[in-house]
């Protein structure tokens, strides 16, 4: 029939029925461990700094790699691919030459969806408006956040910035995550752009890559989020802003 | 403690913080990366009209769409969300694009193009924007006969798919597999989304086994047309001559199988003699024939890793048939799979990153994979019947295999490696086994 240029011959097949009984049993063995003993999966390494906290607790749930198969069974948790410690070289990108032209068009409209008036403006109005009713309260709040808050500087060590910088960079990074589209097969990348934010957080210009990942589809793939957020939140301060973007989470 | 000992303590700690503030740098802003699996939202106009177009535009449009959709990286937008117009103007002196028009409906990609036909020939012209950004990607004209133009739709979206990842989908590549369909078990080729099904071969007796050389041009596979003794054969294309090959391989051995290596070189061939099989590694035209395992145990079902070096295959030395990796170079065997006790049918993924194969679950096979270390080990297709034969997608994002799931045997499609968006390709009422993926088409025959 069909399988019958590799099917194994009769006598070899007793030895199988017999290590089959064999495995069989150790595998059920290891079925009942997995499923009553403790769980393997390792955990979800904590992200340091208090933004990026903030951000995994955003970020869309389920990992997707998450085999799904169709028909309901009985069985323990299926262990969920994962990219092993020590992969081996990634293959040569391959280069597949497109005509790829790098012509920008003037928008005829630069109709750009209005930004949505951050809290902030609430609390400034709040202010003026208690101001103007004689209502000056001590900020007790105020002075207890504007502690410096580490975070990464644009040179690669830590930086302290305000509460109010560290807020904005996490407001951010939540919006340029979600409009980042990813598709498999970009590992071990990382590329920082350079982008020219307007007082109300525009994307001004198209933005300038400073170090490039070496896979241009991925370097293409981050801008293309950035272009996507616009605009951002409402800068601390309008001008140039270093974003990088690494493929994994920074450990 | 010494005076001196508090004074530089004290500096210690005015200096620290000092230096640290000294720094007057913007803080950068880390994006964390999201979850793989992204998809591009893609609208597709209906191509302007040069002459003739009639139905075409809308086959086009159609099949430019299901083909992006095949490849899981991008979806289409329905037509009537729309707040420019649903058709292109034509591509030379159309106005600018306004490409908020688009961003606001959600669109990553714009596909616009112009299509003419007469009599035997059509043209495809289609420009396709990167709507973020706002740039123009790719321009392409295709021209063949109108019988053509749903392969010219694929590979359009398969050129849109490469063109926003890097590696192009895959809608517009071919699949050998095997089917009863006209009786005897014969090859046949389709092609990767289950269109445009040929028959291949005719020659009534039992073919199995069709494996691609990497130029995409030549089949090899068993048959037991002479003698009803399996011998391997080739299909072709191009110059090159079908029939029967390496005839005087090993006299008198039965030769189960076939496989080329990543170079298109040589052949890796299942030979057998007394009932013992053997993996040999042979040239292309017969010669320079090698004998890669000398057991006494099985060795069957050869997979070369993408840079030939490796070759996965299967043998029973330690009781049961588990996956074995050899370094061809130093003729190095490591056992790979130590899990389940009927572990077969190793494939190597194109990309090198995973080794897909069968393994015996209960009563039926499931598909697993393994990456070559063996340090990640996990199922990817489960079923309570048999999933068998994985064949991976040139570009390693699919994984094609044979299933009774539904009845009889049939070809299905998943993503890998996250055995994600199940497919069926074939639905006749007949046996369809043993998928093998082709390779990327150069040139649009």
């Amino acid at each position: 029939m069909l399988e019958l240029a590799e099917e194994f011959d009769a006598e070899r097949k007793g030895a199988f029925r017999r290590a089959l009984i064999l495995s069989c049993v150790a595998h059920a063995a290891l079925l009942a461990l997995f499923y009553f003993g403790p769980s393997s999966q390792s955990s979800v390494p904590a992200l340091p700094g208090i933004i990026t906290v903030d951000l995994v607790a955003a970020a869309p749930g389920p990992a997707p790699v998450a085999p799904a198969p169709p028909a309901p069974k009985p069985e323990p948790p299926a262990p969920v691919p994962v990219e092993p410690p020590k992969p081996p070289p990634p293959p040569p990108p391959q280069k597949i030459v497109l005509p790829k032209e790098a012509t920008r068009l003037p928008e005829a409209v630069p109709a750009k969806p209005k930004p949505k008036p951050p809290p902030k403006d609430y609390d400034a109005l709040m202010k003026e408006l208690r101001s103007q009713t004689g209502d000056v309260r001590p900020q007790p709040v105020e002075t207890a956040r504007s502690t410096p808050v580490a975070v990464a500087g644009a040179a690669g060590g830590t930086v302290r910035v305000s509460p109010e910088v560290a807020a904005w960079i996490r407001d951010v990074k939540i919006q340029v995550h979600k409009n980042w589209i990813r598709t498999p097969g970009f590992d071990r990348l990382e590329t920082t752009l350079l982008v020219t934010l307007d007082a109300a957080g525009n994307v001004v210009g198209e933005p300038k890559i400073k170090q490039r990942s070496g896979n241009p589809y991925y370097d293409d793939s981050v801008v293309r989020a950035i272009q996507k957020a616009s605009p951002l939140p409402k800068p601390p301060t309008p001008g140039e802003w270093t974003f990088v973007f690494p493929s994994e989470e920074p450990s | 403690m010494s005076r001196a000992r508090v004074a530089l303590i004290g500096l210690f700690f005015v200096a620290l913080p000092t230096a640290a503030l000294a720094q007057e740098e913007n803080p950068a802003v880390v994006v964390p990366p999201p979850a793989e699996g992204g998809v591009y939202k893609a609208a597709v106009q209906r191509f302007f009209d040069l002459g003739g177009g009639g139905e075409a535009l809308d086959s086009v449009r159609a099949g430019i769409g299901d083909a992006l959709e095949f490849s899981s990286l991008f979806k289409v937008l329905p037509h009537g969300a729309y707040l420019a117009s649903d058709s292109s103007a034509r591509l030379e002196g159309s106005p600018p694009l306004v490409c908020s028009d688009w961003r606001q409906i959600g669109a990553d990609a714009l596909v616009e193009g112009e299509l003419s036909q007469s009599g035997k020939e059509a043209t495809v012209e289609f420009r396709v924007w990167d709507v973020s950004r706002c740039t123009k990607l790719l321009r392409k004209r295709y021209t063949g006969p109108p019988s053509d133009l749903p392969r010219i739709s694929r590979r359009i979206a398969d050129e849109i798919v490469g063109a926003f990842t890097g590696k192009p989908g895959v809608a517009s590549t071919e699949m050998a597999f095997i089917s009863n369909r006209t009786g005897a078990p014969e090859v046949f080729i389709m092609g990767a989304d289950g269109s445009d099904v040929r028959q291949a071969t005719h020659n009534k007796s039992i073919n199995n086994f069709p494996g691609w050389s990497p130029d995409g041009n030549t089949i090899i596979y068993t048959s037991y047309r002479e003698a009803h003794r399996p011998a391997l054969y080739v299909l072709t294309r191009g110059t090159q001559s079908p029939g029967r090959v390496f005839r005087n391989l090993v006299p008198g051995a039965q030769q189960f199988r076939g496989v080329f290596d990543p170079s298109g070189g040589k052949v890796a061939v299942v030979i057998s003699v007394e009932g013992n099989s053997d993996i040999w590694l042979v040239n292309r035209d017969g010669t320079g024939a090698r004998r890669l395992t000398n057991e006494r145990s099985l060795e069957v079902s050869p997979s070369f890793s993408p840079d030939g070096h490796r070759m996965a295959f299967v043998s029973d030395r330690a009781g049961s048939p588990q996956i074995y990796v050899m370094d061809l170079d130093s003729g190095n065997v490591r056992r790979l799979t130590f899990n389940g006790g009927y572990n077969t049918a190793p494939a190597w993924s194109p990309d090198g990153k995973w080794i897909a194969y069968e393994s015996r679950v209960g009563g039926g096979f499931d598909l697993w994979l393994i990456d070559p270390e063996g340090t990640t080990n996990s199922p990817i297709v489960e079923n309570p019947r048999d999933d068998v034969s994985a064949t991976w997608s040139p570009d390693s994002r699919k994984i094609a295999f044979s299933s009774d799931r539904r009845g009889r045997p049939s070809i299905f499609v998943v993503d890998a490696p996250t055995g994600t968006n199940l497919r069926q390709l074939t639905r006749e009422g007949s046996t369809n086994t043993s998928p093998a993926w082709g390779p990327y088409v150069r040139e649009l025959r």
